[in-house]
């Protein structure tokens, strides 16, 4: 296959608006199966936007281009049928859902018998490094910064995912949660085949992840794209003029 | 043109067997006998008092205004037009031998060690056989002296002077009252009924109370009213399950007393009925004495749920907690007003007073209004109310995991109100109440 049919998730001049002012301005992407992208840029350069664009959060207006899910535009798709396409998203900050435990959800989200959904969700919050005591407890209420990464984690692990896209997953993790994390992820893309779009500003992350491209996000558009070396002369040399938000 | 005041008096179908009559100039209602209230033959000496007592003091209370703190917003003027007869069977009590759960909820009937059916005239009691508990129509009952005076609600007081159905509920000194369910019914239209029920748990001794408002007729007017008094180191757990049709008039109240170390845990989860009160008071009497109190209600079509509660600390070291959460969908209306007082002497008082609601649609409304009235120093006291759409972040959360947009919601609507049930001994009670909920999310989807 090839062309926009080929399997990818695939971003073609995307524009996108929130609250009526232009944040994105044409952005261009393709993650195939198997591949980690990583976006850095500096603060306010519309990396969430992208992110928030891509799932098709309120608030975050398309106004141009393309979201493709291996060859199918789901622009226009509601968020939920967006996931169910094999688009997930881990937030910078998850929100936490008072009332609703990790049980009621993913019993809800994998439609099996309740003693399948709990056993499949211990092993893999052991695996993930989360108490199993946790998972009764009302989704991310009370959790500490690494245990609501983990707890994301372990969803991302669980239900299905095809394209990941992280927002700053590494934010307020300490060693042990970043280095859990990334390798369980890096573990889905080479086992699973799954897509990550990894936006970071760190290159810490990316030593565990190890991505493909990495590309370097300003003023609402992809500026420039390389290998892993980028990463890491990023964080030597700064983004330098024009980087942040216009 | 300026009009000169006359008084008009205009006359009304009665309320309870009463008629209202309308003063235009005082605007102020007064009550007058369009049928002869029940006499109270064969009643004891305490419960004549009782009686007259409350006549005298519901001679000073007019009929209820929207002017007033207490009655604003509320639905109570509608009344007028509308006639309810006063039930006039005295109470008898038909002991069975089985529990008579006949329409009721599955899960009620599996908890109860004792199951009661009250309604007018003959109610029905299924005493478990190693019960400690009694149950009696107040006939029969011996002299049930109050500790605390109740607020003057209007219908508190009305009911108290005139309703011909008064129990009494007694768990001895140092007893397991178990689980006993309270279901009151009202089948006929355009009658009122007033059950009241006194209970009194001895020192020590443990009781859970479930009180089930089942529903009945359309067209009637339900004022219960459960005094509950707990003695030193008592515990309670007390849960009012309000399902009435969705045409019923409702005033309920409830009054607690709490001895020393006295523990109260009481829920009101409310659902049904055109326009349903609660009036709720916590007076933490003793020492140390501690009261959860909790609600979750959810109105819909055009319902009115209105509660209005009381923390009312006396006595030092006391704790109250109040956690009030509702959902209103369709052109609904909720009305939460909260008082908490701390009394002089009160001192290293805890009291917190939290409502939360969630407007479900555009036409929907929730009033909230919290206040505190502290008279003492070194206490601990907060106050916290909300009133809002539900939070798009989590419909958002969900729907990004695959969820469509109405489960999403329901989950939402399910966990906030999962907070309320949190701790709740009665997993059956918990299942029905959350049972409930469900219905009324259901009928807001269609
Ligand atoms: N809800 C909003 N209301 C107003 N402006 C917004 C909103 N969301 C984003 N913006 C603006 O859009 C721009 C891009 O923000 P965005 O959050 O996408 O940046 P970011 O690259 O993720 O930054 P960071 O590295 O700090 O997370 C910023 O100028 C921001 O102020
Ligand atoms: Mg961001």
């Amino acid at each position: 296959m090839s062309g926009s049919d080929a399997k990818a998730l695939r971003l073609e001049g995307l524009r996108a608006e929130v609250v009526g002012k232009e944040i994105l301005h044409g952005v261009d992407l393709v993650i195939r199966p198997g591949e980690v992208h990583a976006i850095m840029g500096p603060n306010g350069s519309g990396k969430t936007t992208l992110a928030s664009a891509v799932m098709g959060k309120p608030g975050y207006k398309v106004t141009g281009g393309r979201i493709l899910v291996d060859g199918e535009d789901v622009t226009g798709l509601p968020t939920h049928e967006r996931a169910r396409k094999g688009l997930f998203l881990i937030s910078q900050y998850p929100a936490e859902l008072p009332g609703v435990s990790f049980v009621d959800l993913a019993e809800q989200v994998l439609d099996r018998e309740p003693a399948v959904v709990g056993s499949t969700l211990v092993a893999e919050a052991e695996r993930i490094g989360l108490k199993p005591e946790l998972l009764g407890r009302s989704v991310n209420v009370g959790f500490s910064g690494g245990e609501k990464k983990r707890a994301e984690t372990m969803q991302l692990a669980i239900f299905g995912a095809r394209y990941a896209v992280l927002d700053e997953l590494d934010s307020g993790l300490d060693i042990d949660a970043l280095r859990d994390v990334a390798r369980r992820i890096a573990e889905m893309v080479r086992a699973e085949g799954i897509g990550v779009l990894a936006i970071t500003h760190y290159s810490r992350l990316l030593q565990e992840l190890k991505p493909d491209k990495v590309h370097v996000f300003a003023a609402g558009r992809v500026v420039r794209s390389g290998g892993p070396e980028l990463a890491v002369e990023l964080e030597r040399t700064g983004y330098g003029e024009g980087g942040g938000a216009d | 043109m300026t009009e000169i005041p006359t008084i008009v008096v205009v006359k009304i179908a009665p309320i309870g067997g009463f008629e209202v009559a309308v003063s235009a100039e005082k605007v102020m209602l007064g009550f007058e006998p369009a049928q002869a209230p029940y006499a109270g033959a064969g009643e004891p000496e305490w419960v004549r008092e009782r009686r007259e007592s409350a006549q005298v003091q519901l001679g000073k209370v007019p009929f209820p205004r929207t002017t007033e703190e207490i009655w604003r917003y509320s639905r109570v003027e509608e009344l007028e037009g509308k006639g309810f007869s006063l039930g006039q069977a005295a109470p008898a009590l038909e002991t069975v031998a089985d529990p008579p759960a006949d329409g009721l909820p599955g899960g009620l009937v599996a908890e109860a060690a004792c199951l009661i059916r009250v309604r007018p005239g003959t109610s029905r009691a299924f005493i478990g056989t190693s019960s400690p508990v009694t149950f009696m129509p107040a006939t029969q009952a011996p002299a049930s002296p109050r500790e605390i005076e109740s607020g003057s609600d209007f219908f508190r007081l009305f009911a108290e002077a005139y309703s011909p159905d008064l129990y009494v509920l007694r768990i001895p000194a140092g007893a397991d009252g178990g689980t006993i369910v309270v279901a009151y019914e009202q089948p006929d239209e355009d009658v009122s009924f007033m059950p009241q029920l006194v209970v009194e748990v001895g020192e020590a001794a443990r009781l859970k109370l479930v009180e089930y408002l089942a529903p009945g007729a359309d067209r009637t007017f339900v004022a219960p009213n459960a005094e509950i008094r707990a003695g030193k180191d008592a515990h309670v757990g007390h849960y009012q399950i309000q399902a009435l049709a969705g045409g019923a008039y409702a005033s309920a109240f409830v009054s607690h007393s709490l001895g020393e170390r006295a523990k109260l845990d009481f829920g009101s989860f409310a659902f049904g009925g055109h326009y349903a009160r609660l009036r709720l008071e916590a007076h933490l009497v003793g020492e140390g004495a501690r009261a959860e109190l909790r609600a979750a209600y959810f109105a819909d079509g055009d319902q009115m749920l209105d509660f209005r509660t009381h923390q009312d600390h006396h006595g030092p070291g006391a704790y109250s907690n109040l956690l009030f959460k509702g959902a209103v969908g369709g052109t609904s209306h909720s009305v939460y007003s909260g008082l908490v007082t701390i009394e002089e002497g009160a001192i290293r008082s805890d009291a917190y007073q939290t409502n939360r609601n969630l407007v479900l649609s555009d036409g929907a409304r929730a009033d909230s209004v919290p206040n505190l009235d502290i008279r003492e120093n070194s206490v601990r006291c907060s106050h916290a109310s909300a009133v809002g759409p539900i939070d798009e972040e989590l419909l958002f959360y969900l729907e990004s995991r695959g969820i469509d947009p109405a489960d999403a919601e329901r989950i939402v609507v399910r966990g906030f109100f999962g907070e309320v049930l949190e701790g709740i001994d009665l997993p059956e009670v918990v299942g029905l109440v959350q049972s409930l909920v469900d219905a009324r999310l259901g009928a807001l989807a269609e």
